[in-house]
């Protein structure tokens, strides 16, 4: 699996909820995101999240040799959206190689609303 | 010059002067690029930004103020690159709002206000806005302009003191943001603002400048920037100390130190006391300090030579530190939600949308005050919310207010998708007040139904109701009887959509339902209610064939 370190004394698994956890504050430190929308509810009632619930707004897909994160999102109306999206991608992509050292192959950043206000 | 008016021509070119200060000094800001990403572009990009909005500028023929102002921020929107070039399209967007379309001039307080408008609509893009950095420096030098332009008439010296306190500003950014701090730069952002201000203040200062005189002057910023730009840091040393010893007069201490260098901290408490100084002579720092007591913790850093590593680390792109990029933040969740429910469907969804504990009940099997106050003296937290989700069991929750020594709130919620509602709008950084008043606001919002069957026979409106029949509730009306339940679900939907266009249809299904049902009438529902998203949950209820909740 393509969340698993091996190194000579064993093995470091981090969990999907986890890279969730990290994928969903980084993108809450970008410019211009105002929320994170839950995925399990995803076409339906599309509320912000509170911090704590961060992780459901990223949905991670994980096999044996791919890491996909998508990424549920709410921005503000009049800014620029495909680059608040591309801020995120860059910003989760590089967390995540930080922190994890992985390497996502994709992130997808799914913009579920516009807040206006 | 002094003015105390900007009109239209004046701005058009200080906006298009500044953007040039900008270009010529981009590397200087990419330089210093660490957070939120090291990758050394944000020169580029506010630069780029600026080039679309002045260029903008420069094909507008009109010289009307607010044209002006609209055509910069169509253009810095249009040319938004990076987080700071976004919020910098903010700030146009939030100026050129504020201006209303007679003006064909604006004083120096109507321009702070343009100012602060653009500010805080930067602060209202972002969740969670990062201090220390160019959204702190905008914000403080739109609130000096406030102030000042209430005090002083003149347009150029407002701005210069702006500009002058920005850069006091920009300098503790390494105190507000720990990136910052660690790789010792200002924050990139910020510096780009106070480059664009400088530009802005030359204009102002020279309006007469013409194209080719303009590009000699920036061009002059430029070469003795780039020098500055080899570094950045004019000491070399940054120095931290402690002194131990009696009635130190820290104001004294400061005003000693501040001829041998800046960025000076001074702080202390009860005989201690702690120096942050940049400066040249690190040892005159320790005698000035010897003075007032013992040192201890001394530690000098060569800036410089941080500084360089800092550019090659970026260079071979050597990662950083990440999670020392976080800004501690508050995690501290304070407030606890204990919902009531019925069936392990429901029981996960309630648990997945935050709430910290599901005490089984509902509809004939309400839960004992005892039952809430058990789970609720369980939870670590001060504040605890009870949603009870049925109005049986209000009641019950708010005898546990008398009982319990915490903090407790009921919130009315009368059925699950209520509930549900409510704890959608929870955000744990919010104040309880302003979580109470926006979860009682969802609840509002929602329509519930309920699917179940009579238990005994009875009348309605004159219809004779069997044992067994089922029933569709709407918000506590009884609305059809029938012997079908799919049948019920659908006639409870059609009345429960009324009047609405659009919206989203939930539907909870119980324990006695099987999937093949659902896979029926999913069909039907969606062909019949285009406009609605509808959506799925097994809610693993018992009694309830199915709940239901439009909103």
């Amino acid at each position: 699996m393509k969340n698993i370190i091996k190194n000579s004394l064993g093995e470091i698994e981090i969990s999907r909820e986890v890279i969730a956890l990290l994928a969903g504050n980084a993108a809450m430190e970008c410019y211009g995101l105002v929320g994170m929308v839950s995925r399990k509810m995803s076409d339906g009632i599309t509320e912000l999240l509170g911090r704590e619930n961060l992780g459901k707004g990223v949905e991670v897909q994980l096999t044996d040799d791919k890491l996909v994160i998508d990424l549920y999102i709410i921005v503000q109306y009049g800014t620029k959206i495909n680059e608040v999206a591309s801020n995120v991608i860059e910003k989760v992509h590089f967390n995540l190689k930080n922190i994890l050292g992985f390497d996502p192959d994709k992130i997808n950043v799914v913009v579920q609303g516009i807040r206006i206000k | 010059m002094s003015y105390n008016r900007i009109n239209g021509h004046l701005l058009k070119k200080a906006i298009i002067h500044a953007a040039y200060v900008l270009r010529q000094n981009k590397k200087v800001v990419d330089a210093l690029n660490v957070f939120p990403v090291p990758d050394g572009d944000t020169g580029t990009n506010m630069s780029l930004t600026m080039d679309q909005a002045a260029g903008e500028l420069q094909k507008l023929q009109s010289d009307e103020l607010k044209k002006v102002v609209d055509t910069a921020a169509w253009g810095s929107l249009m040319g938004a690159r990076g987080n700071s070039g976004v919020i910098l399209s903010q700030l146009f967007r939030g100026f050129s709002q504020s201006i209303s379309s007679n003006k064909q001039s604006i004083s120096p307080l109507e321009f702070a206000q343009a100012f602060k408008s653009g500010v805080d609509s930067a602060y209202r893009a972002v969740i969670r806005p990062v201090e220390g950095t160019i959204l702190t420096v905008a914000r403080e030098m739109a609130d000096k302009m406030l102030a000042d332009s209430r005090k002083i008439d003149d347009m150029e010296k407002i701005f210069a003191n702006a500009l002058s306190y920005g850069e006091k500003i920009l300098a503790k950014t390494p105190e507000m943001l720990k990136v910052l701090k660690e790789a010792k730069v200002v924050d990139a952002g910020g510096k780009g603002l106070i480059f664009l201000m400088q530009g802005f203040l030359e204009a102002l200062e020279n309006p007469d400048l013409t194209e080719s005189a303009l590009e000699q002057k920036a061009e002059k910023t430029d070469a003795f920037e780039f020098r500055d730009a080899e570094d950045t840091i004019k000491f070399t040393y940054c120095t931290e100390l402690f002194i131990r010893g009696r009635d130190i007069d820290l104001d004294l201490l400061k005003q000693e130190l501040s001829d041998l260098g800046d960025s000076i901290i001074v702080t202390g408490m009860e005989g201690v006391a702690k120096i942050h100084i940049h400066s040249n002579h690190p040892g005159e720092v320790m005698e000035t300090a010897l003075k007032w007591g013992e040192l201890s913790n001394i530690k000098v850093d060569n800036m410089k030579i941080q500084h360089r590593e800092l550019i090659k680390k970026q260079e071979t792109d050597v990662s950083h530190d990440v999670e020392d990029m976080h800004q501690p933040q508050k995690t501290e969740k304070k407030t606890g939600i204990v919902a009531v429910s019925q069936g392990q469907g429901l029981k996960d969804i309630f648990i997945s949308l935050g709430a910290d504990d599901v005490i089984e009940g509902g509809q004939t099997m309400n839960p004992s005050t005892e039952n809430i106050l058990s789970a609720i003296e369980k939870e670590p937290f001060e504040n605890v919310i009870i949603l009870p989700n049925n109005k049986n069991i209000i009641m019950t929750a708010e005898q546990v207010k008398l009982i319990s020594k915490k903090n407790i709130y009921v919130l009315p919620t009368r059925s699950v998708p209520q509930g549900i509602a409510a704890l959608l709008a929870f955000n744990p950084m919010l104040s309880i007040d302003d979580n109470l008043a926006g979860m009682s606001q969802n609840i509002k919002n929602v329509v519930t139904g309920e699917v179940t069957y009579a238990v005994r026979d009875s009348q309605w409106n004159g219809t004779k109701i069997k044992q067994g029949d089922v029933i569709g509730i709407k918000d506590g009306q009884l609305i059809v009887v029938e012997r079908d339940k799919e049948k019920v679900l659908l006639a409870l939907i059609d009345e429960m959509v009324r009047g609405k266009e659009y919206g989203i249809i939930t539907i909870y299904y119980g324990q006695n339902v099987d999937a093949s049902s659902i896979q029926n009438i999913s069909d039907e529902l969606s062909a019949k209610y285009a406009n609605f998203d509808i959506e799925y949950y097994n809610g693993g209820q018992s009694l309830y064939y199915y709940i239901v909740s439009v909103e």
